[in-house]
């Protein structure tokens, strides 16, 4: 069984591929399928159900590029994880989302805690992932107006995504609060942990229990552990 | 080398880095790579050496070892100790010579080579400073960059004589939304005012409105070189520290040559594009 794939040529460094009606666990594994099968690739960014690849040698990858698609199957071991993820409700917008949404502080908190989401993909900034899985119930546009500064590792959501900002920035989406995990380390390789088609839960903390996980967080040598369980 | 008075925009490149688009991390790297790679031709070095980059005012370094050093790029005026100095040629240095540039007068990136380059801190593969990667977004006064000392001359560089090309002419392709361009035909002869100039990309007014419709695609993926149309009329020349994924139509498409070119053409000065086909770009 093949899978349906158009090529499209951008640059002659640059070749997007479209496959149709893929989820973003699968257009990860393909990706990473694609990376460890071509040595002259140089990046491959998946987005929206379309793998960009980056490769001075894309002639060479061309030819096989059709085989190697021939043989993908939509049946894949799935090595996507779950990671719990704190949160401590401080967040600047908490009381307007709640406010927009009829609802109180601690429903918001409710729903929040309640769903499942699933990350999709890098953006934005690096080390920044979108996520899905935003309940209708909790939805909100981005602010009509961005803010200026928006604090590192913020959780917020806007337009049916969730996400946690790496860095401090400006930002327009509406934020629940804080987590004490930094997703995104340049000293280490890989950088991030979280990997798309992967599933997130986030717990409430309060500030003290923030400011333990912080400083466990920053002297821990096996992150991806604090991150398998509640805390 | 200690960083005596910082210019306006003073960082470390090198050519980048590569790998981590995944993870929405740019590639960086020099803005006009031709120039870049001319100082570390000169010198002997690698072309891909980590450099000082300097934008349109350079500021004074002093160096604390022997070296040699190449400066290439938009003209920009520099005394060792006092005296003049020539561009595109190995500048011998002994300890506490100092460096001091003016402003550039035309152009916009200068760029500082240091024999053997610079050996600045690296992060994710390569030592181009980025703000998410490094913390800063540039170097200040006080900051040391280190570099191994060298008291043997490099071989002198023959050949490679070339400047700087600033050139007001860049050469474009279609993009995948080319099709949002209401009348392509008008590129031609339109000249395009340069509004807005940073590391992540280069900001063109045309004269014009060039849009077919209101037209926003789904996001996608974007990388240096891709010219993006926005719902003011704007086109975004998106460059070395460019986002990986945006969400105007790419319009339009430039090759490296392109990159080096528009990256020395100043804010307030004109720019012409050169429509050509995609098929002499993808040598079908």
């Amino acid at each position: 069984m093949g899978l349906k794939v158009r090529f499209h040529r951008v640059s002659p460094e640059v070749i997007s591929i479209e496959l149709e009606g893929t989820s973003a666990a699968w257009l990860s594994y393909v990706a990473e399928q694609l990376e460890s099968q071509f040595s002259s690739i140089q990046d491959v960014v998946f987005l929206n159900g379309v793998i960009t690849v980056f490769s001075t040698e894309l002639n060479l990858i061309l030819s096989e590029l059709a085989s190697f698609f021939d043989s993908m199957d939509e049946t894949y071991e799935s090595s996507f994880r779950t990671w719990y993820i704190p949160i401590w409700y401080n967040g600047l917008d908490l009381q307007f989302i709640a406010k927009k949404k009829g609802m109180s502080i601690d429903q918001i908190k409710e729903i929040h805690q309640k769903e499942e989401y699933t990350a999709i993909g890098y953006g934005f900034l690096p080390g920044f992932f979108y996520s899905s899985g935003v309940p209708e119930s909790l939805d909100l546009p981005r602010r009509s107006s961005p803010r200026t500064r928006v604090p590192a590792q913020s959780v917020a959501f806007a337009a049916a995504q969730m996400a946690i900002y790496p860095f401090e920035t400006s930002g327009g989406w509406n934020i629940l609060g804080t987590t004490p995990y930094q997703f995104f380390d340049p000293n280490k390789n890989p950088p991030v942990i979280v990997k798309a088609g992967d599933r997130l839960r986030f717990y409430e903390i309060d500030e003290s229990h923030f400011k333990v996980l912080q400083l466990i967080w920053e002297t821990s040598s096996d992150r991806e552990k604090l991150l398998s369980h509640v805390c | 080398m200690f960083v005596k008075r910082a210019g306006l925009l003073d960082t470390i490149q090198d050519s980048g880095r590569t790998g981590f688009f995944k993870y929405a991390v740019p590639r960086s790297g020099f803005m006009d790579a031709q120039s870049a790679k001319r100082a570390n031709t000169i010198l002997g070095n690698d072309p891909n050496d980590s450099v000082l980059e300097m934008s349109i005012q350079g500021g004074i370094y002093r160096f604390d070892s022997p070296t040699f050093v190449c400066i290439s790029g938009a003209p920009m005026k520099f005394t060792l100790n006092g005296i003049h100095g020539e561009s595109n040629c190995v500048i011998p240095i002994q300890p506490d010579d100092e460096i001091e540039f003016s402003q550039a007068s035309e152009g916009v990136y200068t760029y500082l080579a240091v024999k053997g380059g610079f050996r600045s801190s690296i992060r994710m593969g390569s030592r181009s400073m980025h703000p998410s990667l490094f913390g800063v977004s540039r170097l200040k006064e006080g900051d040391v960059i280190e570099y191994l000392p060298i008291d043997t001359a490099p071989n002198k560089m023959v050949g490679n004589t070339s400047d700087v090309s600033l050139c007001s002419k860049m050469v474009v392709y279609p993009g995948p939304e080319f099709n949002c361009l209401k009348t392509p035909e008008q590129l031609r002869d339109l000249p395009l005012k340069v509004a807005g100039h940073n590391r992540m990309g280069i900001r063109v007014l045309p004269s014009t409105y060039l849009h077919r419709r209101h037209s926003t695609i789904k996001s996608s993926v974007v990388f240096p070189g891709i010219v993006q149309l926005t719902p003011s009329g704007e086109l975004i020349v998106l460059h070395r520290d460019c986002q990986v994924t945006g969400g105007y139509p790419r319009v339009l498409l430039t090759n490296e040559e392109g990159l080096n070119q528009i990256a020395q053409i100043r804010q307030g000065s004109t720019i012409q594009f050169e429509l050509t086909d995609l098929s002499n770009y993808l040598g079908e």
